[in-house]
């Protein structure tokens, strides 16, 4: 105590201001360590933070500046007035250090980047406190206000937080939701697979998964819902899981709705086509009768006509009502149900085609083709006429199916062939998009512009004076091209006869995906379609 | 012709009587002697077989069945079902005669074992050519001339 009277006895101090210099210098001391302490805590957990040395070079600085007040406390007792002179020279240029290289470069980076706002993803990291917690704060209202249904999920299925969204998807307040499990809100059929899936998310096997499933909502109504859940892992160890689920049910209701619908339609089809094909047959029953006894009518007519005419020949010479009125009439009753009976019979044809199953193949069409001619060689000779074959491309569909539509075309041409010149019928193909275009041209009456619309309709006939037709051969062959996912056309004005455009799906894999198929249709315009 | 089918019966199973009347006339028109039996509906043409079973004349020798598809209460199809499960009655020839040209239904009336498949044609001459074809049918396949 003596030291330290003669050493400040110089200045005049007291006791009480010496003591209350040395417990100030004491505390002010304490508090920079603590600073310095809490500075080195946080460089310790966060290894990654930017500006490292900045701050250590800080912390030092704090250091230093308690340790000038620690010695000035001392030097009461202990004049060590050389080494306090040291601490606050170094003191001193830790300061300007930090002000210099802190404050001229570092700072307006800091500054710099978070006013720019977008950062790259690993400058995150470096964001100061604030700043990440602003982020984070923004990502939970994004999450918070998602127009879909947003979860974190445990791995016991507890919801851990809940979007409103998802509220109202189930219907119940978010503390409500929040006492539930997803198990508990699952349709019990959907269940399994949800929990499978989540087993193998679990296991490593996949990351995350998505699937269309059940839920129940508060008031007990199925709610139809996308799920997708992708679970969090932190040092490979299952965290939670991140569950996004979208409302679905108004688009399975409408999906539904066209579902039934379309069941409804094939319903009305089936329907329709047994409708056809019953009464066809039992149409066909009474007129075997009508055909078959006014046949025999007509020879028991003859026979009696014979009689009388042989027992007093003179009176039934003059008489005309068995000689011509009675086999008149018996004519027609015969020519009609004749033609009843091939209406009848191209309509049950027509019916078949509707329910016949058909089988998808790649088509040698030269040889298709070749067969055809030759089974039609008979009725090409009988009307002298003639048919071309150029090199056919190759296409795909059903082989019965497809030789009955070329079969229907050249059977066409020849009931309606010009009497005016032999018969030509020339057939040919090219590549359009991804179908091929065969043409088949002849020089027969050909169809009228007008008429050509009418063409394709069941039982419409142009020239029914001409031929026995049954109205039904393009028809047919319109229904058979749409059922190959292909399509028939008529060039409207073709130099003579006619000239039908059938284009037929390439090969199987346009076939199976007819969305892919160009439709020609945009790209040659005067073409008249069946499809229209 | 007539005299090798005198002994064989006809079964004429055909719902219409105007048909049953027609393919008779046919059958004399051709001169096929034999005797025709008419059923209404299958379940009657079974009642009669099951009655006559007890014959000792086999089946085959004593009968041809006429059949048509569509009927009532029992199809032509299921008759002829019936007919060729049964040991006994299987060796008759059945020949359907039938409004209906469908191959599937021809098809499926082949795999179960019918003779032969003729459709109604409602042109006469047609018909006629069916039966002069069914008579020798008859002839040459069921009964060939024994020495």
């Amino acid at each position: 105590m003596g030291d330290l009277f003669v050493f400040s006895a110089g200045h005049g101090w007291d006791d009480a201001h010496v003591w209350t210099h040395v417990l100030v210098d004491l505390f002010i001391w304490l508090a920079f360590a603590a600073v310095a302490l809490a500075l080195a805590f946080v460089l310790w957990k966060r290894p990654a933070m930017k500006h490292r040395s900045l701050y250590c070079l800080l912390m030092g600085l704090i250091l230093l500046s308690g340790v000038t007040h620690l010695l000035e406390a001392l030097s009461y007792w202990w004049p060590g007035y050389q080494i306090l002179v040291v601490m606050k020279v170094l003191a001193g240029l830790a300061f300007l250090i930090v002000v210099m290289v802190g404050m001229t470069r570092v700072l307006p980076q800091i500054a710099g980047s978070s006013a720019k706002g977008a950062l790259p993803k690993e400058a995150v990291l470096g964001l100061d406190v604030e700043e990440q917690l602003a982020r984070a704060n923004l990502f939970r209202t994004a999450m918070r206000h998602a127009p879909i249904g947003q979860a974190i999920v445990g791995l016991d299925g507890a919801w851990i937080s809940v979007n409103e969204k998802l509220c109202e998807v189930f219907g119940y307040r978010e503390d409500e939701l929040l006492q539930k499990d997803f198990q508990q809100l699952t349709h019990p059929d959907d269940l399994d697979a949800d929990l499978a899936l989540l087993e193998r998310t679990l296991a490593g096997e996949i990351d995350e998964y998505s699937m269309e499933k059940r839920y129940f909502n508060r008031a007990g109504e199925i709610v139809y819902a996308l799920l997708s859940v992708v679970l969090i892992r932190r040092d490979d160890k299952p965290q939670y899981f991140i569950s996004q689920i979208v409302d679905i049910t108004p688009q399975r209701e409408l999906l539904m709705q066209q579902d039934s619908l379309i069941r409804e339609l094939e319903q009305k089809s089936n329907e329709l086509q047994q409708i056809i094909y019953v009464v066809s047959h039992d149409l066909r029953s009474p007129l075997v009768n009508i055909i078959g006894f006014s046949t025999e009518l007509e020879a028991t007519l003859k026979e009696l006509d014979q009689r009388l005419c042989d027992s007093n020949p003179a009176q039934w010479a003059v008489n005309g009502i068995w000689g011509d009125d009675l086999p008149e009439m018996l004519h027609f009753i015969h020519e009609s149900a004749r033609r009843m009976d091939r209406l009848l019979k191209g309509l049950l044809q027509y019916s078949r085609l509707g329910r016949y199953e058909i089988t998808a193949q790649h088509l040698d069409m030269n040889r298709l083709m070749g067969d055809l001619v030759e089974d039609f060689a008979f009725q090409l000779k009988e009307v002298d006429a003639r048919i071309t074959l150029g090199e056919l491309d190759n296409c795909c569909g059903d082989l019965t199916l497809v030789t009955q539509l070329f079969g229907n075309l050249i059977d066409n041409a020849i009931k309606y062939r010009s009497t005016e010149r032999p018969l030509e019928i020339r057939v040919s193909s090219e590549v359009v998009g991804s179908r091929i275009r065969y043409v088949v041209a002849d020089n027969g009456l050909g169809i009228k512009p007008k008429f050509q619309e009418k063409v394709f309709e069941v039982f419409h006939r142009l020239h029914p004076d001409l031929t026995e037709g049954d109205g039904l051969g393009l028809s047919i062959c319109y229904l058979v091209a749409r059922r190959m996912r292909g399509d028939i056309m008529i060039d409207p004005e073709p130099d003579v006869g006619a000239k039908f455009y059938v284009e037929l799906p390439l090969d199987l894999q346009t076939y199976a995906k007819p969305q892919l198929l160009i439709n020609s249709m945009s790209l040659a315009q005067p073409l008249h379609s069946a499809n229209e | 012709m007539s005299s090798l089918c005198r002994n064989v019966i006809i079964l004429l199973v055909d719902d219409d009587a105007g048909h049953r009347h027609l393919v008779k006339r046919s059958l004399k028109r051709l001169q096929v002697a034999s005797e025709v039996i008419e059923f209404e509906h299958g379940l009657a043409l079974l009642e009669y077989l099951a009655e006559s079973r007890k014959s000792a004349t086999p089946m085959a020798e004593r009968y041809v069945i006429l059949l048509d598809i569509r009927m009532p209460k029992m199809s032509g199809v299921e008759v002829l079902q019936e007919l060729k499960s049964d040991p006994v009655l299987d060796p008759i020839p059945v020949i359907m005669v039938t409004t209906t040209d469908d191959p599937l239904e021809m098809r499926r009336c082949h795999e179960l074992g019918c003779c032969r498949y003729v459709t109604k044609p409602v042109d006469s001459d047609e018909f006629a050519k069916v039966l002069q074809d069914l008579g020798r049918f008859l002839s040459d396949n069921i009964f060939p001339p024994t020495q």
